[in-house]
């Protein structure tokens, strides 16, 4: 009963909050740059005027088109429900551990990839491969820091993963990371720009050129649902105070479990609107670079838990 | 960072336009005016009007003087040639409307024999 | 172009082995050419003095002379004309191909042929240029026979053959005409490795507006009007270029005051699109706290330009004979002040600019455009002053308030300042933060070593090396800096007098032309009148014209998400083609 409402309470605040921390963002980054910008529930809107909209399919398009959508969502959402968030219970810890997560994950990425192949337009393959390679070198990082968080409990499930690393050097150091790893997978600068749509530069926005209408803000939904998994998981392995316990919480608990929570992802939100906006867009050679150091960083901090820490 | 604390000292640019109404300069060339009671009939504004926007036609009784937004280029030259500064450029610069026709402003004028 | 030429025009008839004819402008050597010797001739003007193709005319005399006649101008480098002309007989209507000898031809070549009819024999790429493929064959637009009222039947042609490379791994990309942004048509077709362009093939003139077509049979004043709408972001230059051309028709010439105040219009014209366009680079890189403050100062800019104009794009300002609107002491304090804070907050922004690594690091060695390739194309404006070439046509050709050599003068003795507060002329150094590091300073500020003494002496033309993004956006910069200090100078030694001189239609058959700096460089207008006054020929080259081809020239060795950066370095005109 108890894993069923946290369920539900996961899937309103994933579902529900992830385009407000969009809005958020985006009404953070207009003020730094001395615009009025967007009002903070813009993304709705834009969500309901996308699913209201008719959908147009290429007639170069197969199945794969139409049916890669319903698997994005699904995996996303699915990776979504896997991370604790109020509490330090993950809603479908019994069901799947932090590999299916990273497995989920991939498996959206490839299915939308795929879709933006599908059309042959030449945007969406050049989408595709950019992400593609972006994904190459950015999942062993994903991996890498999971790993970190899994060690100490000799377990890679979420529910028990949680609360667990704090300030250890391996900790810091997979921190650094998570941090390259969210600004890579949430599309931002300086690996990707969410508000470009020049053609030529884009890597996530070039994959769902060819989307319109209703599989278009699903897509964009998950999108953003994807962004918040994301600030989630980091909150939940490296900023874990105030989450309620991991058994039988009480009411107080939850509430304070989930104020802090939605505090903490603002404040992420928050700090990457600073970051996208006091530089610029990395050459896209050299931002391979950046996602190495990621890997590199996890790779650092597996050692270091081991030299360490017995 | 320096660069956002620059960035964040500069204000907000912006109006909320369509809320807030804007007014344009005093020498701003908006809509073409007729001040119908200084309209002699002349047509000089439909002799020089570069894309034909104005017309003037001679009636039995008068004349009919006629402007069409939409083909008007806010050169001015109307408003230049006018000997009796008839015609002006406002500063109204919020011109759509729903139906075509209703760009079209007609005036129609009887001629008045004592004044001519 | 440091190759100066001190002689009279007799020199270059005799090195062009033409026959002398009567000029059209002052400083202007014009020659006749036979056909045959076309081509060398023009070379031997090129490689000989350094000159610059800067227009090509094509005319149809057909009810005059019986033939078609060619005019190659070009710009040489102390300050004169040179144009080569030659007769096209009706019946043959072909010539030898000049582009071979001289690149820069290349375009004006196939739009005589899309435009006239005249086969250009030799020239190496023969395919449509301006009028695409669903255009029928031999029906040519500038014929004097062509009658624009009936509606032309488009035809089914075969595509378009854009060059193709082929082998392992060779993509192609085709980009546009539509865009996913709000932007004017154009077609890029990108051959890729991977992530690297190996070479790039624009096709432009998607929406040909038959503007030289139109204008003819109009009055001076009407054509004015068209000429001013040819372009959006230039329009005053265009404007003035056009009554500049008329002017010397007529022989008249605006009152001083009017030529300050046409001078104060065209460098806030200046202003308001470097200043974007500054901003604007920033897009290209993903530095979106430039991109806003620089529209912010643009639009602050624009509104300047209302209050002076009625018009943000600064349209209705200049007229034959002069300026329709006054600038009065109250108002031109106020611009003053403005300015000077706008001035403040732009050296703000591009303190911002330089100091943020992350930006200069994606502009530096991006786009590189080598000075000789720019020189061979004939490349004008921003783009040829950041490749090296030290040409302005303000000090090159002055006209307007920068002819007058009083002010030239006085102007020099303040020196133009940059908004961190540097001096510019004579060397506009950069070793300021990151910005500037790996940059030698090679602004050759007061740009006149070499250049015989006139009016326009000392006008500051701010240059670079490099040739890439970072020197084009520093380019622009500083001449932000001298525009500033221009407008100043400008207002404080405001002549009294006239604002308009009068004129009657011109009563026998006339040709000039004029040229003007635009923002994006060199415009140049050609026009003649018939004895009704109407006019009889108009031939725009825009400074986009000449500096397109470079913007392909430029891409390849480049990454595929770098040419958005690269194009907007140079900000070229879709319009401005699309006469
Ligand atoms: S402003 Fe120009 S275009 Fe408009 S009506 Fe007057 S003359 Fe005609």
């Amino acid at each position: 009963m108890y894993d069923l409402l946290l369920l539900l309470l996961q899937i309103g605040i994933m579902v529900g909050i992830a385009p407000l921390l969009q809005g958020l963002i985006k009404l953070c980054k207009a003020r730094l740059q001395g615009r009025t910008g967007p009002p903070l529930l813009q993304p709705y809107r834009d969500l309901a005027k996308q699913l209201r909209r008719e959908s147009v399919v290429s007639d170069q398009a197969s199945w794969v088109f139409r049916y890669a959508p319903i698997v994005y969502v699904a995996g996303l959402l699915g990776a979504a429900m896997l991370v604790p968030t109020v509490s330090q219970r993950s809603p479908l810890g019994g069901f799947a551990d932090a590999i299916v997560f990273i497995g989920l994950l991939a498996l959206a990425r490839f299915a939308l990839a795929l879709a933006a192949l599908d059309t042959g337009s030449n945007f969406g393959g050049m989408g595709a491969s950019r992400e593609m390679t972006f994904a190459a070198l950015i999942e062993p990082a994903i991996i890498l820091v999971l790993l970190i968080a899994a060690l100490p409990r000799q377990s890679t499930n979420f529910s028990t993963m949680a609360g667990e690393t704090a300030f250890t050097i391996a900790g810091l150091l997979a921190m650094g990371a998570m941090a390259i790893v969210i600004i890579a997978e949430t599309g931002r600068i300086p690996v990707d720009n969410p508000d470009t749509h020049l053609e030529l530069t884009m890597a996530h926005e070039g994959m769902l050129l060819e989307y319109s209408g209703r599989p278009l803000g699903m897509v964009m939904w998950a999108t953003q649902v994807r962004q918040i998994t994301f600030i989630a998981l980091s909150v939940a392995l490296f900023l874990p105070w105030g989450m309620a316990p991991l058994h039988d919480p009480s009411l107080r608990q939850m509430v304070t479990g989930l104020v802090a929570f939605l505090a903490k992802i603002a404040l992420i939100g928050v700090v990457l609107a600073v970051i996208e906006s006091s530089v610029a867009k990395l050459r896209i050679f050299r931002a391979p670079d950046l996602l190495g150091l990621a890997s590199v960083l996890g790779v650092l901090a597996v050692m270091a838990t081991y030299v360490v820490s017995p | 960072m320096r660069v956002l604390r620059q960035s964040m000292r500069g204000r907000v640019g912006a109006h909320d336009y369509p809320l807030e109404p804007e007014a344009a300069p005093a020498a701003f060339r908006g809509q073409v005016q007729l001040d119908p009671n200084r309209c002699r009939g002349d047509a000089a504004c439909a002799r020089v009007c570069p894309s034909g926007a104005i017309t003037v036609e001679e009636t039995s009784t008068g004349w009919i003087w006629q402007l069409d937004d939409s083909r008007c280029v806010f050169c001015g030259l109307c408003a230049d040639a006018c000997a009796n500064r008839a015609v002006s450029l406002s500063n109204a610069f919020e011109l759509a409307v729903r139906q075509p026709d209703d760009m079209v402003t007609r005036a129609e004028f009887i001629r008045n024999e004592e004044t001519d | 172009m440091t190759d100066v030429v001190t002689s009279p025009a007799v020199d270059l008839q005799q090195l062009s082995g033409g026959e002398l004819l009567p000029s059209r402008v002052p400083g202007e050597t014009r020659v006749v050419v036979p056909l045959v010797t076309l081509p060398r001739a023009c070379q031997v003007i090129v490689d000989g003095v350094g000159a610059r193709l800067a227009t090509m005319v094509a005319q149809d005399e057909r009810a005059e002379t019986g033939s078609f006649t060619l005019a190659y101008t070009f710009a040489i480098p102390d300050r004169r004309w040179m144009t080569i002309e030659c007769q096209v007989p009706a019946d043959s209507p072909a010539f030898p191909s000049v582009t071979p000898l001289v690149p820069a031809a290349h375009w004006y070549e196939r739009e005589a042929r899309d435009m006239f009819g005249l086969e250009p024999e030799g020239h190496p790429d023969l395919r449509r240029l301006v009028m695409h493929d669903d255009w029928p064959a031999g029906v040519f637009p500038l014929r004097k026979d062509f009658d624009p009222s009936i509606p032309v039947p488009r035809v089914e042609a075969d595509p378009y053959r854009f060059h193709t490379l082929h082998g392992d791994g060779i993509v192609e990309i085709p980009v546009g005409p539509f865009h996913a942004g709000v932007i004017e048509p154009g077609h890029f077709r990108f051959a890729a490795v991977g992530e690297v362009v190996l070479a790039l093939e624009p096709r432009l003139f998607y929406t040909h507006r038959g503007i030289e077509k139109l204008i003819e049979g109009k009055s001076l004043d009407h054509g004015l009007q068209i000429a001013e709408r040819i372009c959006g972001v230039c329009s005053l230059s265009h404007a003035v270029t056009y009554c500049q051309a008329a002017e010397q028709i007529l022989g008249i010439e605006a009152p001083p005051r009017a030529a300050v105040i046409r001078s104060i219009g065209l460098e806030l014209e200046r202003l308001y699109n470097h200043v974007g366009d500054a901003g604007n680079m920033c897009a290209g890189v993903g530095f979106m706290v430039g991109v806003a403050h620089g529209a912010r100062l643009k639009d602050e800019l624009q509104r300047l330009n209302e209050q002076f104009t009625g018009n943000r794009f600064l349209r209705g300002l200049s007229a034959i004979g002069g300026v329709r609107r006054d600038l009065d002491v109250e108002f031109a304090a106020q611009m003053s002040l403005e300015l000077a804070r706008i001035a403040r907050e732009f050296g703000e922004l591009t303190a911002m600019i330089l100091g943020s690594e992350t930006t200069m690091e994606r502009m530096r060695r991006t786009g590189i455009l080598p000075g000789d390739l720019a020189r061979a194309l004939g490349v004008v404006g921003v783009g040829a002053r950041a490749s090296g070439i030290d040409l302005d046509t303000r000090r090159d050709h002055p006209y307007a308030a920068y002819r007058d050599g009083e002010t030239a003068r006085r102007r020099d003795g303040k020196t133009a300042r940059r908004p961190d507060g540097q001096n510019l002329p004579p060397s506009p150094a950069v070793g300021r933060g990151a910005g500037g590091e790996g940059y030698s300073a090679v602004g050759r500020g007061a740009g006149g070593e070499g250049h015989s003494a006139g009016g326009g002496e000392g006008f500051p033309v701010p240059t670079r090396e490099e040739g890439d993004v970072a020197a084009r956006l520093l380019v622009r910069i500083d001449e932000v800096a001298v525009s500033f200090a221009l407008i100043q100078a400008l207002i404080a030694e405001m002549p009294a007098g006239p604002l308009i001189a009068g004129w009657t239609p011109p009563t026998t058959d006339a040709a000039a032309f004029s040229a003007t700096e635009s923002p994006r460089g060199e415009n140049l207008h050609w026009l003649r009148v018939n004895a009704q006054g109407t006019i009889e020929r108009y031939r725009v080259r825009s400074a986009s014209f000449p500096n397109w081809p470079a913007v392909a020239a430029a891409a390849p060795g480049n990454m595929v998400p770098d040419f958005p950066l690269i194009n907007k370095s140079f900000e070229l005109c879709y319009a401005c083609l699309d006469r």
